[in-house]
């Protein structure tokens, strides 16, 4: 963190610069002011303002989705690359087009583009103008999921001192899913628990941390972490886990009972059910019928499948 | 000898380019000379060509008057018959003797009269040349024609003597024998027949006019003694026809002795002889005696004795003579003083004479000698006034003599003054002026109407101008000039026109102006004019000199130089005292009349203020001028032309619309591509464009200045803004470009650092593995930023998981050039030896290496470090956790299973000490690993105890009974181990592999049916604020 830091400081100046010369022989001071108080209030917590400070959107915002059919917030990509195929007639629809594209996960080369257009809308409102941070983040968000390290650095570590704490946390959390891809579980967990110090009830991080935890044995950590997500079934599905291991049969029986009833055709909520079927109530019947039904299930490591045979062995015909 | 506009010395230095005409400025007004020859007093008496130092009356004009009487007819026919005649007649016979006397007399008469004839002419000619001022060689007495008539004379005479020898008349023959020889100026041969005449005919009547003849000799010769007692001879001959004659000369005679009274009783005697004997030569000679009696009374003086002699003997017309004389006598005696005052007694006494005008000349004369010149100008005052052509001396004067007295007050007047001038001329003397000025100032009250008023006028301007009374001068001039071309004409004393002053007085009276204008001009000329400033009035000398300049143009309009100089100050004076509605016209003529000279080009730089407040003139002055050829090149081109371009700039300046602003100064910048501005403009244009968002437009003006103006000032930011420009646009290649080109170009910029930086931090981003140079670079500014750049390049390798590159410039780059902390080296070790597998030789060197580094620092790290270290630690622990998991309890008997369960639980000790090193480390993540592998160690054992194997001799239940304390110790003791490991994972928020198994050891080891088997999904959730509305659409 000390090294980013320095970097930060050298460009601060170079970053932030950008336009601001006055000209040889006519200064338009009132361009800089105006800049300056867009870009302050583009700063303003909790709200997505285009740099020109017009509100674009509803302040309810979805903080996380996911490309993983495992979780709650999976991203239908047809839709997503439909709306980032769309012609964009406005910085409206540019926009949209462009949180489509970055969550179609198609490419970091076509959120680029589609980014280098809003910026260019930005600039013909005024040279001070810049794309907001939450755009920044999009687009290292974007390279993350590319697995374009060098790029996201880019711009998560410019956007790791922003007065957002919303951006803050999204740029941790960024950097924790980085070190979860590198392998590096610790400074993960640190860095979503750093997440959630800059916005303490930030979805993604409490996703990530809560399923770090439940991943590595820290059942009531997991359970801390995802309770507060609420009724979300992906969340849910962790908190099961969570109250099985620690014994907390009638909670986990109700999560099953609700987890089942509507998501009956999810692989890991069928297993982990049969196991707290097998496990803490003692049904193998139960137990025996949602395991083979999950195993039945496409998808997850080959691994899932050898646990679940080996337990249905167990159980049984 | 001055300059028409002196102040042009100041121009030089304060008008801008009006020095280039100084010269031009300069007028011929040159001193005139004035034309007048110094009339020098003759030494009347004296002098080297005066008649008066002796008689004028001579033989020749006694026998010519002598001729006269007989009115002698057809001469030469006479002597021709009378010379055939006497041939004829027999030699020595009487009748031959009379016809040689009667040819004898005949040619001595002819030859008296040609002498008589030739000395008249001589004196006329010499009156003559006395009056043309004595120019020139004196004439000379031609008796040429007499000469041969003499000679005739002479050899009859000879030739009777020597015939008749004893001839009733060979004295008279004699006589004129030696009379013959001394007309031929044979005064020798002639003294030598003379005076044998004497001795042979003592008593003959022409022994008498021998004496005087002899006498003459003498005289001629100066010998004045003997001259005196051969005339005294000659009186004893009473009845001699040159009897006054010699008294006359021995009156001369006596003066040129300076026996004045004596000389003075001769001549009383002969004009009492002659007026006894009143023959018309003795009343010539009467009067010749009158007249040169007049030497005598001046040198003796007495004039009142004098005057009384004159009246009394008829005389009258002599008195003014005498005086005259006498005051000639005095003046060449030097007596100028007494000279005066005898002319004063002629006009006196005779105040109606013909001499008292020349009296007067001569009074001024004598006065002005005297250098009374304050007296010569009061006689010169006096003389129109006693002689003007009413005075009652003209009414008794012949109406020619009044003319030319009039003509001679009119010359005086004009001598003195002019004389004056010159003088004052030659010496500068101012006093002398002030004498010159009087006198023409005089004249003009006496002749304002003559022909001489111009020169006089002229001249008296000229010393007015000389007395620096330029103002008067200049109106004298302007008089002059007034006249006309053809009136203003000086003419010379033959009255005929000897000069036309007409343009030279124009030019003058410009000049006087001028002068009488200077010290306020060089005042007006310091002066800064203030545009918009209330007009300054303008002074009467200004206004003068503008009139002046005004009437001269008028009359000489084709004077090039002049006019030049008059629209060119007129311009000045105007502009200089604020009259912008005056000046603008003249400037404005001025510039456009001489465009090629620099008076041109000065009116063009003072036409440009004068448009301050009028910008739409201003722009059509500065396209009006710019249109002259002559003003296109140069300073003032460039000025007009930075006119014109600054009032377009101004234009560009004033639109509001910053689009439209921009493409004006695009504009500028490919109409003025050559200037110095243009580079500005393309600037302009690009802080415009992006003030009106059109970005593409400014970075490519900006791109054109560095294209087009490689050293243009600003290109340093230029640089550096198309940088940042592309890198907002996060086009990040070009950003790339134009950072490392702003280093490049200007590496010594305080931004260079940044500049090369943020090159290296771009091409992290787009291509690591070119990155390491760039990164490198920024050593150049800071080590520590060239450190951190590279880190971030080895973070984003690590990150990519490109670890090969990683390791490499770990190795390369990073370890050998930066100087590093301890925990900076156990960093870049650790990463080396995870990215080397961690197993390997090589890894496990560098794992040793992190183990040194922190050995070196002494035993403290923190965060990632300090796990770095405990890894590695727990690694070397965990090495022997295979081997005691394989050690199993042996059966058959009892030592051997003791010796069995030995190993096994000295192996376990030996493990526990090995994880327990990790403790040491006190590095939480693994030391809950270590934790948990000894619980899980322990567990083994346990299970084990558990379930011993058999013993030969006895029974599998006891065997476990004998074991069980050992089982359920080893047990708790694992129970103890994941319990602690728990509470510190808890404690420290550490999750790994290990705190997973740790989860499931727990469960295992509380006996129930829990075990942590369940799928979690590791999520990939990154949070990012995507709107619900596409979200909704999303999911």
């Amino acid at each position: 963190m000390k090294l980013l830091t320095l970097i930060i400081i050298i460009f601060y100046e170079l970053s932030c610069a950008t336009g601001s010369k006055p000209k040889m022989e006519s200064v338009d001071p009132a361009a800089k002011k105006e800049a300056a108080e867009n870009a302050a209030s583009a700063s303003s917590e909790g709200e997505i303002l285009s740099s020109s400070g017009s509100k674009k959107y509803g302040s309810t915002m979805v903080t996380s989705l996911s490309n993983s059919g495992f979780t709650s917030r999976r991203v239908n990509r047809e839709a997503a690359a439909a709306l980032a195929g769309a012609e964009a007639k406005s910085l409206t629809e540019l926009q949209t087009s462009f949180y489509a594209q970055r969550l179609t996960s198609g490419g970091l080369e076509q959120v680029i583009s589609k980014a280098k257009a809003m910026v260019a809308e930005e600039l013909k409102k005024g040279v001070e103008n810049d794309l907001s941070e939450t755009f920044k983040l999009e687009l290292a968000l974007a390279a993350v999921q590319a697995k374009n390290a060098g790029f996201a650095r880019l711009y998560l570590n410019q956007l790791s001192s922003s007065k957002n704490p919303k951006i803050r946390a999204g740029v941790f959390n960024a950097q924790g899913v980085m070190a979860l891809t590198a392998g590096d579980i610790p400074d993960a967990a640190a860095l979503f628990k750093e997440s959630l110090k800059a916005s303490s009830n930030y979805p993604a991080a409490l996703f990530n941390l809560g399923f770090i935890s439940l991943k590595y044995g820290d059942f009531e950590g997991a359970r801390t972490n995802l309770e507060p997500l609420g009724d979300d079934w992906y969340a849910q599905s962790g908190v099961l886990v969570a109250v099985r291991n620690l014994g907390d049969d009638a909670r986990a029986e109700g999560i099953c009972s609700r987890l089942l009833a509507k998501h009956s055709n999810n692989k890991t909520i069928l297993f982990n059910c049969g196991l707290f079927f097998l496990q803490n109530k003692g049904d193998k019947v139960k137990a025996k019928d949602l395991v083979t039904k999950a195993v039945k299930l496409e998808g997850g490591p080959a691994r899932w499948d050898d646990d679940a045979y080996k337990i249905l062995e167990k159980l049984g015909g | 000898m001055t300059f028409l506009f002196p102040s042009l010395a100041f121009c030089l230095v304060f008008c801008l380019g009006l020095s280039n005409y100084a010269k031009a400025a300069e007028t011929d007004h040159k001193e005139r000379s004035v034309s007048v020859v110094e009339r020098k007093r003759v030494q009347n008496a004296k002098g080297a060509n005066s008649k008066k130092k002796e008689p004028t009356f001579d033989q020749s004009e006694l026998y010519a008057s002598k001729i006269e009487e007989k009115l002698i007819v057809n001469i030469n026919k006479t002597i021709s018959i009378l010379e055939t005649t006497g041939e004829r007649l027999p030699k020595k016979s009487a009748q031959r003797a009379d016809v040689l006397e009667k040819v004898l007399n005949l040619s001595l008469e002819q030859a008296a009269y040609l002498s008589s004839q030739e000395s008249r002419r001589y004196d006329q000619e010499f009156e003559a040349w006395e009056k043309g001022g004595s120019r020139g060689t004196a004439p000379k007495l031609d008796s040429s024609q007499s000469i041969a008539h003499w000679n005739k004379v002479a050899g009859i005479a000879e030739r009777i003597l020597q015939e008749y020898p004893k001839g009733k008349s060979a004295d008279i023959v004699a006589f004129n024998y030696a009379l013959a020889l001394q007309f031929l100026n044979r005064e020798q041969e002639s003294a030598k027949a003379f005076s044998q005449l004497i001795q042979k005919y003592p008593n003959s009547p022409v022994s008498g006019d021998a004496y005087c003849s002899l006498g003459d000799y003498y005289f001629d010769k100066l010998d004045f003694r003997n001259a005196l007692n051969n005339y005294g001879s000659a009186l004893k001959f009473r009845k001699s026809s040159r009897y006054s004659f010699a008294l006359f000369k021995s009156g001369w005679s006596y003066y040129n002795l300076g026996q004045y009274r004596q000389a003075l009783d001769s001549w009383k005697k002969t004009v009492t002889y002659t007026r006894v004997n009143p023959s018309k030569s003795n009343l010539a000679l009467k009067e010749e005696t009158l007249r040169d009696m007049v030497y005598a009374f001046a040198e003796l003086g007495d004039v009142e004795q004098a005057i009384s002699y004159f009246n009394a003997n008829g005389g009258q017309e002599f008195v003014g003579q005498f005086l005259k004389l006498l005051a000639n006598t005095y003046s060449d005696q030097g007596k100028y003083a007494k000279s005066i005052d005898a002319y004063r007694r002629l006009q006196k006494v005779a105040p109606y004479s013909s001499e008292s005008p020349d009296a007067q000349v001569e009074i001024i004369s004598l006065s002005y000698e005297l250098g009374q010149m304050k007296a010569v100008w009061t006689e010169l005052e006096r003389f129109p006034q006693m002689f003007s052509e009413s005075s009652p001396w003209a009414a008794k004067n012949d109406r020619k003599k009044v003319l030319e007295v009039q003509l001679t007050i009119r010359d005086q007047m004009l001598y003195y003054a002019k004389l004056s001038h010159k003088k004052a001329q030659a010496s500068d003397n101012a006093s002398q002026f002030a004498q010159a000025r009087y006198g023409y100032e005089l004249f003009l009250k006496a002749f304002p109407k003559s022909k001489e008023v111009v020169e006089v006028k002229y001249n008296l301007a000229d010393i007015l101008f000389f007395e620096k009374k330029y103002r008067d001068a200049g109106k004298i001039y302007l008089e002059l000039a007034m006249l006309g071309a053809d009136k203003a004409v000086i003419y010379n004393e033959k009255g005929a026109p000897a000069e036309n002053v007409h343009k030279k007085s124009a030019e003058y009276m410009l000049d006087a102006f001028s002068k009488d204008f200077d010290p306020e001009l060089k005042l007006l000329l310091k002066e800064v004019p203030a545009p918009g400033k209330p007009t300054k009035p303008i002074s009467m000398r200004a206004q003068n000199f503008l009139k002046a300049c005004g009437t001269y143009m008028k009359m000489y309009p084709d004077d090039k130089k002049i006019v030049k100089n008059c629209e060119v100050y007129t311009a000045e004076i105007y502009y200089r005292t604020n009259n912008k509605k005056k000046a603008l016209p003249y400037l404005w003529l001025v510039a456009n009349k001489y465009s090629a000279d620099p008076e041109g080009k000065v009116a063009v730089e003072n036409i440009i203020p004068l448009y301050k407040d009028d910008k739409k003139g201003l722009v059509l002055a500065a396209k009006k001028l710019s249109a002259n050829p002559n003003y296109q090149k140069g300073d003032l081109g460039v000025k007009l032309g930075e006119l014109l371009q600054g009032a377009e700039v101004e234009s560009v300046a004033s639109e509001k619309d910053a689009l439209k602003r921009g493409e004006g100064w695009m504009k500028q910048a490919e109409k003025y591509k050559s200037r110095k501005d243009a580079p500005k403009y393309l600037y302009n244009a690009s802080v415009d464009f992006l003030k009106a968002g059109e970005v593409d437009k400014a970075i490519i003006a900006y791109t054109a200045i560095l294209e087009k103006y490689p050293k243009f000032e600003q290109n340093e930011e230029v640089y550096l803004q198309l940088a940042k420009i592309y890198d907002k646009r996060m086009e990040h290649a070009s950003a790339i470009k134009y950072y490392a080109a702003f280093a490049n170009q200007f590496p010594k910029s305080k931004e260079a650092g940044g500049a090369v930086q943020r090159n290296c931090i771009l091409r992290i981003a787009l291509a690591p593995e070119s990155a390491l140079n760039s990164c490198l670079d920024v050593a150049r500014y800071s080590k520590e930023a060239s450190l951190a750049s590279v880190e971030e390049l080895l973070e984003s390798l690590y990150f990519a998981k490109k670890y090969d590159e990683m390791v490499k410039i770990y190795v390369q780059n990073y370890l050998p050039k930066y100087k590093l902390s301890s925990a900076q080296n156990i960093t870049a070790h650790y990463r080396i030896y995870s990215a080397l597998g961690k197993k390997s030789p090589e890894a496990l060197k560098y794992g040793q290496m992190v183990l040194s580094d922190f050995k070196a620092a002494g035993g403290k790290a923190e965060g990632s470090n300090l796990r770095y270290v405990g890894e590695i630690v727990f690694n070397n622990a965990n090495l022997g956790i295979t081997r005691y998991l394989g050690l199993t309890l042996k059966g058959g008997t009892v030592p051997v299973m003791q010796k069995s369960i030995e190993v096994k639980s000295n192996a376990l000790a030996q493990l526990e000490n090995a994880y327990l090193e990790v403790s040491k480390v006190r590095d939480s993540y693994w030391g809950v690993a270590a934790l948990h592998q000894i619980g899980y160690a322990y567990e083994q054992l346990g299970k084990q105890l558990a379930n011993p194997p058999a013993i030969n001799g006895a029974s599998l239940e006891d065997v476990k009974k004998q074991l069980a304390p050992l089982s359920e110790n080893a047990l708790k003791k694992a129970l103890e181990f994941y319990s602690n490991a728990q509470s510190t994972a808890k404690k420290f928020g550490v999750y790994s592999d290990y705190t997973a198994l740790l989860a499931a050891s727990l469960q295992r080891s509380k006996a129930g049916n829990l075990a942590f088997q369940d799928w979690v999904v590791l999520p990939d959730f990154l949070g990012g604020e995507v709107p619900m509305i596409i979200a909704n659409k999303l999911q």
